[in-house]
């Protein structure tokens, strides 16, 4: 290994930490945050890395890359002083490096191992970042086995590692502004050097300030210095002796031909990169510095840096770890985890995008002028100008609205990284063989309905490989090739995002699923349905098909969850099975959260926006259909069903003088999958609302999703169906006896 | 240079222009013929009175919520939350939208008041933290009391107002 020992790595993570701990405790946060963040991004790098191991790949540049991700984190987390962390992850990287130089085998015993340990790593961030306990007996164990791991290596390779000497040394050298001060003479320590061997010194003057500003007795110049036929290192580190640290960084150029030598190379450098942007911020962002860098990045992984990667939202904020990732060119697919942890908020936005708002809202600081000149100029036709400029406003404004959506859009393969890992680890718990195939992941939606699909898209897959992959036996038997497909494909449509998860299992045991139904009581024995009707019964909180319950899936919830967390986010689940070819099960879901379609109605003197998803019809209430039960709720007959009636106007403490509910308006929605019927005094129409919070200066308030802004300027707001039953029934819907518990979709 | 020269005399004067101590800014207002201040920084801006829309099941001084550009923001009517009688809004109904700050989060809210007078300096020795202020409905949103020979001065403490009970926010980032 020709990286720089470790022991000047160590001091200066040390001072980079002190400086830290200096902070603003606030910056501090939000520095670790975005470590937590790319902590993240690292895990699904190293994980995705590990499962194409398992598959039989043995790039080495796949290699290289878990062992960046894993060496990224342990810096990060010597930065924090997150010792537990760095002790884990230094194992982990030395069983890493280990494999990397083919010293140790890569057989199914490590992967697993490897698997576990980034589990725990992971589990380990998550503590950190939530600041809960630890799992001290886990790690211990894992360590255990990490070292156990490494007694046992052996080389597997025909290639001896063959020990370099190093050609060059490139040596930064950037003086701190005091280092007069300190008698550090920066022409002593360069001629110093040249005693050494041949120099090629490049001045570096971009921290030169103007004239004015320009301070005799500091340094601004810097120096990028190229030594050749150098002694050894020993006689190098003995010249920086006398310099500050943190002010120099050196670095071996190694020859060419050795890739994973650069490799260290490389993570020397980017350690160095990293503490230096730590301490010095306004240096590193200088192109000069840049530069030096491609320069010597002979790497052959130097090319899949500069292929388009649209994937990947880069930009912000440009902490050198970014590069990790990028350079990965084998693990393009995973290079972006799912932002699991909901602590935070924080998106990562292109600049371009960003570029695209400034310039928006630069055609409107110009429209603004434009009008308030058409108004304060009287001229023949200022109305015809005026018009125009409000059309101008409006497309602009139109314009804005979508880009800013935009900024929230991320592809949809955030929500999928976890999927690979699921369908390993299950095929090889339940004995199956299932090929996962991944279509569409660039599709973009909101991050928000990305959270949320997440894990139900989780529970769908562990239902089509529980529940719908038959055993290779069972497949032989009936004539299939033994390895399952699961395929996971999504699609645009309209201002929908349609998510299709299909395996070709074995399909609905439909005639099974009608029998337990009408066991539950669920549906009435003399009705019948529909096969779409009685597919959609798997929906239906309480059934399960399965005989024995597997911890998998078939404790009964689960496709009922899934339903509602959907229905939570305004889309729809829907399945479609043929029996013996396989089940599909449909996810429809909108773009985005921030607008939705909804009924604008009056409830007495208010007005309420009813989200046109829940909406199912409105209706002019018919004295005769109505009764009342002894608990006091109301009902109304509609076809076969007795549907709740529910005052809103009383349940939201509105005053009113209403007794007699005929000839009023009841508008039928879906309150997770039990239709109500909302009290409306009038309905004023159907449009698009822009949602705004109510917990940024207030607070939740039961039966209220949100709230929005009408064409007046007054506010509006939103119901919450679920709220409002949880309000109407205190949590406890009286139960009434119905023969399907809702169309089918 | 001396406080003096800043073009704006203490509305007191008690103490004239020798003491150099600091001097703290509020916005009086007037609730049922009452006194009362609030931090000129916390102050964003006046409005007149406009019918807020109404919260369900809301505490009564939560009088409704309005659209502050693109921002919805909570009216409380300090009247009742001061646990007076109420006054049927006017068109010389005020509104102060001020921020608060309560659990680490910032809010904005605003104060629908009787009447807003004046923007008033007092040299910060006035200021007089209140322990207990006797058993007005107010007493526990009182920070602080200012008297000088002309007024006295119950200086709000909105960040109490906000930060507890019903209106206090939700815990935990959002």
């Amino acid at each position: 290994m020709v990286c720089l020992p470790k022991k000047r790595l160590r001091p200066k993570a040390k001072i980079v930490r002190d400086r830290l701990m200096a902070l603003d405790p606030a910056l501090q946060d939000q520095l670790q945050s975005v470590f937590f963040d790319e902590s993240e991004d690292g895990l699904a790098v190293i994980e995705a890395g590990l499962l194409e191991l398992s598959r039989g790949s043995r790039d080495p540049e796949l290699i290289n890359g878990i062992f960046r991700a894993v060496h990224s984190i342990k810096g990060g987390g010597g930065t924090f002083g997150m010792t537990v962390l760095v002790e884990f992850s230094h194992r982990l990287e030395t069983l890493l490096d280990r494999i990397r130089a083919k010293e140790h085998a890569i057989d199914a015993p490590t992967l697993d191992l490897l698997l576990r340990a980034v589990d725990a790593l992971g589990a380990l961030l998550q503590a950190k970042r939530a600041r809960s306990a630890l799992d001290h007996t886990t790690l211990e164990q894992l360590s255990e086995e990490l070292n156990a791991s490494l007694v046992r290596s052996a080389p597997v390779a025909d290639l001896p590692a063959i020990a370099i000497k190093p050609d060059s040394w490139l040596i930064h050298y950037a003086p701190d502004f005091w280092a007069l001060e300190t008698r550090n003479d920066p022409l002593i320590f360069l001629a110093e050097l040249q005693r050494l061997g041949h120099l090629e010194v490049t001045l570096e003057a971009s921290r030169l300030p103007s004239f004015a500003e320009l301070n005799p007795i500091e340094i601004y110049l810097a120096w990028d210095i190229v030594l050749t036929e150098a002694p050894d290192e020993e006689a190098i580190q003995d010249v920086l002796a006398w310099v500050e640290d943190g002010s120099v960084t050196i670095r071996t150029k190694p020859p060419a031909q050795k890739p994973i030598d650069a490799q260290d190379t490389q993570d020397a450098h980017l350690e160095d990169a990293r503490l230096e942007q730590n301490t010095h911020p306004e240096q590193d962002a200088q192109p000069e510095r840049q530069d030096v860098r491609l320069e010597q990045n002979t790497r052959p992984e130097h090319e899949a840096q500069e292929k388009p990667f649209d994937t990947r939202p880069s930009g912000l904020p440009p902490l050198p770890d970014e590069r990790v990732p990028i350079q990965l060119g084998v693990l393009k697919k995973s290079v972006e985890a799912l932002g699991r942890s909901r602590v935070d908020g924080s998106i990562r936005v292109a600049t371009s995008r960003i570029d695209d708002l400034v310039n928006l809202v630069g055609e409107l600081v110009i429209i603004h002028s434009m009008l308030s000149d058409i108004s304060q100029s009287p001229s023949k036709n200022r109305e015809d100008r005026l018009r125009a400029g409000l059309g101008e406003l409006g497309r602009n404004t139109l314009i804005l609205q979508e880009s800013v959506m935009r900024m929230r859009m991320l592809p949809i393969q955030f929500a999928l990284t976890r999927l690979p890992r699921l369908v390993h680890d299950l095929s090889i718990r339940l004995k199956k063989r299932i090929r996962l195939e991944i279509l569409g992941e660039t599709t973009e939606l909101d991050k928000i309905v990305m959270e949320g699909i997440s894990d139900p898209l989780l529970h769908l897959v562990r239902n089509a490989i529980d529940h719908g992959v038959e055993s290779p036996a069972e497949r032989l038997a009936a004539g299939k090739p033994e390895e399952g497909l699961l395929r996971i494909q999504a699609d645009q449509q309209g201002g929908y995002i349609l998510i299709r998860v299909t395996d070709d299992g074995r399909g609905i045991d439909e005639a099974h699923l009608l029998e337990k139904a009408v066991a539950a009581g669920l549906v009435d024995p003399m009705a019948t349905l529909n096969r779409a009707q009685i597919q959609d019964l798997v929906f239906h909180p309480g059934l399960s098909t399965r005989e024995e319950v597997s911890d998998l899936s078939g404790r009964g919830v689960g496709l009922d969850v899934v339903r509602r967390n959907v229905r939570e986010l305004g889309g729809n689940v829907r399945v479609e099975s043929e029996p013996g070819r396989g089940t599909r099960f449909e996810i429809r879901l909108p773009l985005t959260l921030a607008i939705i379609e909804g009924k604008l109605v009056r409830i007495e003197d208010q007005k309420y926006v009813i989200p046109l998803a829940v909406t199912v019809e409105t209706l002019r209430i018919e004295k005769e259909r109505l009764s009342r039960v002894a608990s006091g709720h109301e009902f109304y007959r509609l076809g076969t069903e007795m549907i709740p009636v529910l005052r809103v106007y009383e349940l939201f403490g509105l005053p009113s003088t209403k007794r007699d509910l005929d000839n009023l308006l009841l508008t039928v929605v879906d309150a997770g999958g039990r239709q109500v019927g909302l009290l409306v005094d009038e309905l004023l129409g159907h449009q698009q609302v822009v949602v705004k919070s109510l917990e940024a200066n207030y607070k939740p308030i039961l039966g209220i999703s949100g709230a929005t802004i009408l064409g007046n300027g007054r506010v509006a707001l939103i119901l919450d169906v679920a709220g409002i039953v949880d309000l109407a029934f205190k949590g406890q819907p009286p139960r009434v006896k119905y023969l399907v518990q809702e169309p089918s979709a | 240079m001396s406080l003096r020269t800043k073009g704006q005399r203490p509305p007191t004067d008690d103490l004239d222009d020798e003491s150099e101590e600091p001097e703290v800014e509020f916005l009086t207002f007037r609730i049922a013929g009452e006194a009362y201040g609030v931090a000129i920084d916390r102050v964003q801006e006046i409005r007149s009175w406009e019918a807020p829309t109404r919260v369900p099941n809301a505490p009564n001084y939560v009088a409704g919520l309005i659209n502050l550009r693109g921002l919805i923001v909570p009216v409380i009517d300090l009247r009742l939350r001061f646990g007076l009688k109420p006054l049927p809004y006017t068109d010389t109904t005020v509104v102060i939208v001020v921020k608060t700050q309560a659990l680490g989060r910032s809010r904005m809210v605003s104060l629908a008041v009787d009447a807003v007078s004046d923007v008033c300096r007092f040299p910060e020795s006035l200021l007089r933290r209140s322990a207990h202020m006797g058993d007005h409905g107010d007493a526990e949103f009182i920070q602080a009391l200012i008297s000088s020979v002309e007024q006295a001065l119950l200086v709000l403490d909105v960040d109490g107002l906000m930060g507890s009970g019903e209106l206090a926010p939700e815990p935990g980032p959002s």
